[in-house]
């Protein structure tokens, strides 16, 4: 469990505060340079781009952890409390189903996106949605452990 | 198309999360209708290609380093001195940031982000509810996509073969309405809520004039800003990363309101806020390309302006639907698939392609803060962790301003060319 | 109908390129007895050229509106120099090189490549020229200007050797970015600054044209193979003439739009043509040798 914890920390917390740090410090190279150099940073443009993505795909993993993902809770507060607790049951399962979906599809996208490039940095557009697949993989993760979490420990019995 | 809707709306109701909510219809509507098993991750991952977005997550790192670092309350302390004896002053001061921060950014995201994370919490100290600084943080956003410059503007410039420049100058006028419709907003909620003034007259000018010094550094960000984006240093899109790079270095180094190992925890909290917003603005790419490929609000389109063939009765149809579109769906993906469309209309019935860009921008922008699904409300929300129930509920007065202030400017013309034809 | 293609484009409804191709679409229809229908979607509705191309190397019945640079990337990187500097005088030249066999031959590698085929790179929407704050004539006028280029290589390997600051600005963002000074110069044909607006905050113009891009169809070769030999070749037909008449239809417009522009305060300049093309030489040093005479050879139908 801790390594786990561990993998999850590494992966949705570090790996995204990194990228939007390189994000942030490329785009203000590139304005530097063209200010007071008289050139310009040409990969900058395409790594901003390619790190916003990394920090959006496993951002993801973060905010799931944290319980920050938006959802509209007015009806499903409003049912009586067994019925509220597996539709929250339900949730926890759909957003694995979900997300099982986006990471076959973005398997897909690696597969069959075989050409196309960041045409400044030659990376293979297919990293975008490696890495989509990647923070699904660990969102699953997250939301099994959730609904573990929920499954063992906060079931309410019927008399509730 | 129907079985998507129904998921839709099944997994909004029993409380999925939006962006989930988003991609599980569209993962129904693929399965019934088979393109390609790639097609949810290409669309996702392309539509994150934009350079323009970026503006987001530069403008939540700006925000989240000027609260940390101490340039934002010395800002509205020195804001609280000199109208800190209005009705819900610093909630005023809010809404005229905002125009300020209009001039500078084309997005009402990166506005409603930077508001959220400086002004919100001081709001919430001086006893204003998180859901009403919230609002203010949101509504006040309407104004960026006005204000020149705006992205929004230039994409429907692009779209319909109009000037730009006249679409720009076209803003002006609106915008300051829209200020000062929130103006007004605030300061009736405020009195019927006991938002009192915090003194009974201005502070004297020489307290002012010691928290404008000690507000120096903080001063001089936005004049820095402003000066460098006429100046051409920098695009309104890289002016957010300077505006981040300006406060965490002066937070770090000048004011030492935090230590630089609180780098991290700045950047994964800002990380976070990124992801939750633009992740469903991936969902919603997606979405959006099954809507132009059913051709479905095309089809509504058409159903609805059988109605009338009277131009100002066409104009109030085409608002309210695009306001009831707008409460589910993105509002640029809105406008790109419909514009075709209604500029057909448009152009049928005679209205000024100037004057209407600048209603459809504003109508689009309105749903981008309409719940249950819009941006700009869960940019704010994921920073002040107001929930989207508390948020609706403060946010009926402002939105009645913004649709007021819309019909306003559908249906007096010259509000919005009067400025464009004096000067083209 | 048998079989409905989706074209899909970047570009608005309002881009020549868009209209033209619904003529041609309704034409197709209209000679395959309804066999083949379309369905149009501008201003990038299905999402960007990468992904439309993706889709049509999968085999989904798609056709997407691209460069030959574009293409390049897609297995025949040798498709990029037809796009290089004063490669053509003109679009009468693209005309014959866009089916010349050397062209041809690399359709094919790139259909047997990527699974896309060519239906048409022949819709030239006009020669690319300068747009600024100030002409230049010379190629010694660009020392040290900020101009907006693509970060493409072809665009990289063309203007870094003229001393331009070489700076990537999202199409979206140029304008406001020529008005503030963020670039004092970008580089477009004449029908595109029409629709992009940028001579609004620039207002000198220098007929350089450096490039002339081979824009066009593409579509799924898998699709292509689907269909009968006839019905195949009336597509490939009709794209052809749509390319035809639109780069007929962008030379007549050029005129009236320069009228347009001058009344607009626009000023045209020429350039110092022969002092541009050896400045820009040395992009062909990245090419084997041989590939600039190839080019000529083709394009000139010697
Ligand atoms: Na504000
Ligand atoms: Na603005």
């Amino acid at each position: 469990m801790r390594i786990l914890s561990g993998f999850l920390t590494l992966l949705g917390a570090a790996v995204p505060a990194t990228l939007l740090g390189i994000v942030l410090l490329i785009v203000s190279a590139d304005v530097f340079a063209r200010l007071f150099l008289s050139t310009s940073i040409h990969v900058a443009h395409d790594l901003a781009i390619v790190a916003l993505a990394g920090v959006v795909w496993f951002g993801m993993v973060d905010t799931a952890r944290q319980g920050e993902l938006f959802g509209i809770r007015f009806f499903s507060d409003r049912l009586p409390t067994i019925v509220r607790y597996w539709v929250q049951v339900l949730v926890h399962v759909a957003v694995i189903a979900i997300a099982f979906e986006i990471a076959r599809s973005g398997i897909s996208q690696v597969q069959g996106s075989r050409f196309t490039r960041f045409v400044s940095l030659g990376w293979p557009k297919w990293i975008v949605s490696a890495g989509l697949v990647g923070a699904m993989g660990a969102l699953m993760l997250v939301e099994s452990q959730r609904l573990w979490r929920l499954l063992t420990t906060h079931r309410p019995t019927p008399l509730d | 198309m129907m079985t998507a809707a129904l998921t839709f709306l099944l997994l909004l109701a029993v409380g999925v999360p939006i962006a989930f909510v988003i991609l599980g219809a569209s993962t129904i509507y693929f399965i019934l209708n088979p393109l390609m098993a790639s097609i949810v991750a290409q669309r996702m991952g392309s539509a994150l290609e934009s350079f323009p977005l970026l503006a987001v997550p530069f403008f939540i790192v700006a925000g989240a380093a000027m609260a940390r670092g101490g340039i934002a309350r010395r800002l509205y302390h020195l804001a609280d001195g000199l109208v800190g004896h209005w009705w819900g002053g610093l909630a005023q001061v809010a809404v005229m940031n905002s125009l300020f921060l209009g001039a500078m950014s084309g997005s009402s995201n990166a506005d409603a982000a930077i508001d959220a994370r400086t002004i919100a919490p001081i709001m919430r100290e001086r006893g204003y509810s998180n859901g009403f600084a919230s609002v203010v943080s949101a509504a006040s956003g309407a104004i960026a996509p006005i204000m020149p410059p705006s992205i929004g503007l230039i994409i429907y410039g692009l779209l319909t073969d109009t000037s730009i420049g006249k679409l720009f100058t076209a803003g002006v006028i609106p915008a300051m309405l829209i200020t000062a419709a929130l103006l007004v907003t605030v300061r009736i909620v405020s009195k019927r809520r006991g938002y009192a003034p915090e003194r009974a007259t201005r502070l004297p000018a020489p307290e002012i004039a010691a928290r404008a010094k000690s507000a120096g550094w903080a001063l001089a960000m936005p004049v820095l800003l402003l000066v460098g984006l006429r100046g051409g240093w920098f695009t309104p899109t890289e002016l957010g990363a300077i505006a981040a790079l300006y406060a965490f270095v002066v937070g770090l180094v000048i004011y030492r309101g935090f230590h630089w190992s609180e780098t991290y925890d700045l950047l994964r909290e800002s990380a976070r806020t990124t992801a939750n917003v633009l992740f469903i603005i991936a969902a919603a790419a997606v979405f959006s390309m099954i809507l132009a490929l059913e051709q479905a609000p095309q089809k509504l389109i058409a159903v609805l302006l059988g109605v009338s063939d009277n131009k100002w009765v066409v104009l109030l149809v085409i608002n309210l639907l695009l306001l009831v579109l707008g409460t589910l769906l993105e509002g640029l993906a809105l406008m790109i698939i419909l514009v075709p469309v209604l500029l057909e209309v448009t152009r049928t019935l005679g209205i000024d392609p100037v004057h209407f860009g600048i209603v459809l921008v504003f109508n689009t922008t309105i749903g981008s803060i309409t719940p249950p699904v819009g941006t700009v409300l869960f940019t704010v929300c994921s920073i002040t962790k107001c929930s989207i129930e508390e948020f609706t509920r403060e946010a009926l007065p402002f939105l009645a301003a913004l649709v007021a202030v819309l019909l306003l400017l559908t249906f007096v013309p010259p509000l919005v060319t009067v400025l464009p034809n004096l000067l083209y | 109908a048998e079989i409905t293609l989706r074209i899909a484009s970047v570009n608005p409804p309002t881009a020549l390129s868009v209209q033209i191709a619904e003529e041609v679409a309704a034409r197709i229809t209209e000679r395959t007895e309804g066999r083949i229908a379309f369905q149009v979607f501008p201003s990038a509705q299905l999402g960007t050229t990468t992904d439309s191309l993706e889709q049509a190397s999968q085999g989904l019945p798609i056709i997407t509106f691209t460069s030959a640079s574009f293409m390049s990337q897609f297995g025949v990187p040798e498709l990029a120099t037809v796009e290089g500097p004063f490669a053509i005088s003109g679009a009468e030249e693209g005309q014959t090189l866009a089916f010349s066999p050397l062209m041809q031959g690399y359709y094919d590698t790139l259909a047997e490549k990527a699974g896309v085929r060519v239906l048409a790179l022949n819709w030239f929407d006009g020669a690319r020229h300068m747009i600024g704050a100030a002409p230049y004539p010379e190629p010694a006028a660009l020392e040290g200007v900020k101009m907006r280029v693509p970060p493409v290589e072809t665009w990289l390997n063309t203007f870094e050797p003229l001393g331009v600051v070489a700076t990537t600005v999202e199409a979206a963002e140029t304008y406001s970015a020529l008005q503030q000074g963020v670039v004092t110069a970008a580089e477009a044909p004449i029908t595109g600054l029409q629709a992009s607006k940028w001579y609004e905050p620039a207002k000198n113009i220098t007929l350089t044209g450096h490039f002339n891009l081979f824009l066009g169809w593409v579509t799924s070769e898998a699709v292509m193979q689907s269909l009968t030999e006839a019905d195949r070749s009336i597509l490939m037909e009709e794209f052809r003439k749509g390319g035809e008449e639109l780069t007929q239809q962008s030379i007549e417009k050029e005129a009236r739009i320069k009228a347009e522009f001058e009344a607009a305060g626009v000023t045209f300049h020429e350039a110092n043509l022969p002092a541009y093309r050896e400045a820009t030489a040395s992009f062909w040093e990245n090419w084997p040798a041989g590939t600039y005479d190839a080019i000529r050879a083709a394009a000139t139908g010697k």
